[in-house]
């Protein structure tokens, strides 16, 4: 499933993780770490990767993954899952 | 120790940005100490294993008598009761002529009723601090589930990209079943597959992993060629150390490291040895497992050396002729073309990995000890750690990778 833009790809990031119980919510500072605190825990880790190859539409290659630099805040999952459906679009064209 | 805290509420009314809360817990996170032993065990049965004998057994030759490092576990505590864990394991490698020790992450194991509470986390930075504490560069990990991968990337773990394997006979259904996500699909492969693994029993016999290789290696002996249940760790050391290696980062198999490695009590093993004029000339270790949802037995060459190309493809060739009807597998990479053409002669199919970061990677995983550059390069003498081609592989580093 394609995301529209940044502010619609948060809001449905801040959605995906109400649904887990992480306590995020649109008051949540964009910078604010998500994995070094511990509020993403590994389980959820997992169901946040699940979600995020359903917006991008095709599956991920962990090897090409930073994932304490790519998903620790709002910010970078918003921005990561957009430049990934920008690239898709990109190739598209 | 570690001592962390209860929960504190995070409800704060009106607009102003929201604080993010730690994820506080009130876990002790301390070394594993013999008095933990007990509790410890009663844990390992979420691995699986259901019997305590079982589990004692591995815990006791994994972890006491590792020939490398002192049992380097740490335990999560609720009050008195064990209800998280993270064990290393000693490894040795050789790479450019160089021996390193290696700490290897395993076993990590939380209670189901104590998940999500940030034990994992926990425990695992505190065996980060204890392994930079004692002076170990890297730690690695070998045999990650994907829910263990994904929280070691997160907590800035690398991949050193995935390790494949070679199946005989049986790979367009394994695939399909692999890569199936429709439901129906897959119902239909696991009753294809049970129907033909009943079918087999019912043709050739019993259902013990190795009946029908035993039975064949009696009913068909090979002159120079002898089976043992137990390795002869003496002289595959000495025939190791004769043969030499390219460099490439692989496990040193040592006298002391074979004895060891071969008593894995939840593995069982079949040693094919080629005689030769000054000891062996060559061998072939054969490990099995049940596929999960087949009942259907499956053979790993585990390990394969021999002073020459075509000697290892004779003892290949010789364990497939002993194997008949039971599926059989080698791990990918690394062969002389040689030994390449006689495996895709021989109707070996290379299986492809799914690359998704929610599958299970067969792969190894790295990380500093330290706090390292996370971008690398991550480097062991003068080979980044990685790099997939750096590693000699086998299947015998951690049992079916």
């Amino acid at each position: 499933m394609a995301l529209g833009g940044h502010h619609e790809i948060r809001e449905r990031l801040i959605a995906f993780l109400g649904e887990l119980d992480v306590a995020v919510d649109t008051r949540t500072p964009d910078d604010a770490p998500l994995i070094d605190s511990g509020v993403l825990d590994s389980l959820g880790i997992l169901k946040l990767a699940l979600w995020v190859e359903q917006q991008v539409g095709r599956p991920l290659d962990p090897a090409s993954l930073d994932l304490p630099g790519d998903w620790n805040t709002l910010e970078r999952i918003t921005t990561f899952i957009a430049s990934r459906i920008d690239d898709d679009r990109s190739s598209a064209a | 120790m570690t001592t962390a805290h209860p929960p504190h509420s995070t409800a704060i009314p009106g607009t102003a940005p929201r604080q993010i809360p730690l994820r506080m817990n009130s876990y002790d996170v301390v070394p594993y100490a013999p008095e933990h032993k007990t509790r410890v065990l009663a844990l390992l049965k979420h691995l699986g294993r259901t019997r305590l004998p079982e589990r004692t057994a591995y815990f006791e030759w994994k972890f006491e008598r590792n020939p490398y490092i002192e049992p380097l576990l740490y335990v999560s505590l609720a009050g008195d009761e064990v209800v998280g864990m993270r064990g290393i394991f000693g490894t040795r490698w050789e790479i450019d002529g160089q021996r390193h020790v290696l700490p290897c992450a395993t076993n990590l194991v939380i209670a189901p009723e104590h998940r999500r509470r940030g034990i994992v986390k926990q425990v695992m930075d505190a065996v980060m601090a204890e392994l930079c504490r004692r002076g170990f560069p890297y730690v690695i990990n070998t045999s990650a589930t994907s829910i263990t991968h994904l929280a070691s990337l997160s907590l800035g773990w690398r991949g050193i990209g995935a390790l494949g394997d070679m199946r005989q006979g049986t790979v367009s259904d394994h695939q399909l079943f692999a890569s199936t996500s429709s439901p129906v699909r897959r119902y239909v492969t696991r009753l294809f597959r049970r129907g033909r693994a009943y079918a087999k029993r019912r043709l050739f016999g019993s259902r013990a992993p190795f009946s029908r290789f035993d039975r064949a290696t009696r009913e068909r002996p090979i002159t120079g060629v002898t089976v043992q249940r137990t390795p002869r760790p003496e002289a595959m050391a000495a025939l190791i150390e004769r043969i030499g290696h390219d460099g490439r980062m692989r496990h040193v198999r040592d006298v002391e490291y074979l004895r060891w490695r071969y008593q894995n009590p939840l593995a069982e093993y079949r040693f094919v040895f080629r005689e030769g004029d000054q000891g062996i000339d060559g061998y072939l270790v054969l490990s099995t497992k049940r596929r999960v949802h087949a009942d259907e037995v499956e053979l790993f060459v585990v390990d394969l050396e021999a002073t020459t190309s075509d000697a290892r493809c004779d003892l290949l060739g010789t364990v497939l002729g002993w194997s008949g009807h039971d599926a059989l597998a080698i791990w990918a990479g690394g062969f002389d073309s040689r030994l390449a053409t006689f495996l895709i002669e021989h109707d070996f199919e290379p299986t492809i990995p799914e690359v998704s970061i929610t599958q299970p990677q067969r792969t190894v995983l790295v990380r500093p000890t330290g706090n390292c550059d996370r971008n690398g390069p991550w480097m062991m003498g003068k080979r980044n750690l990685l790099n997939v081609a750096n590693w000699d592989m086998r299947m015998i580093y951690s049992d079916g990778f």
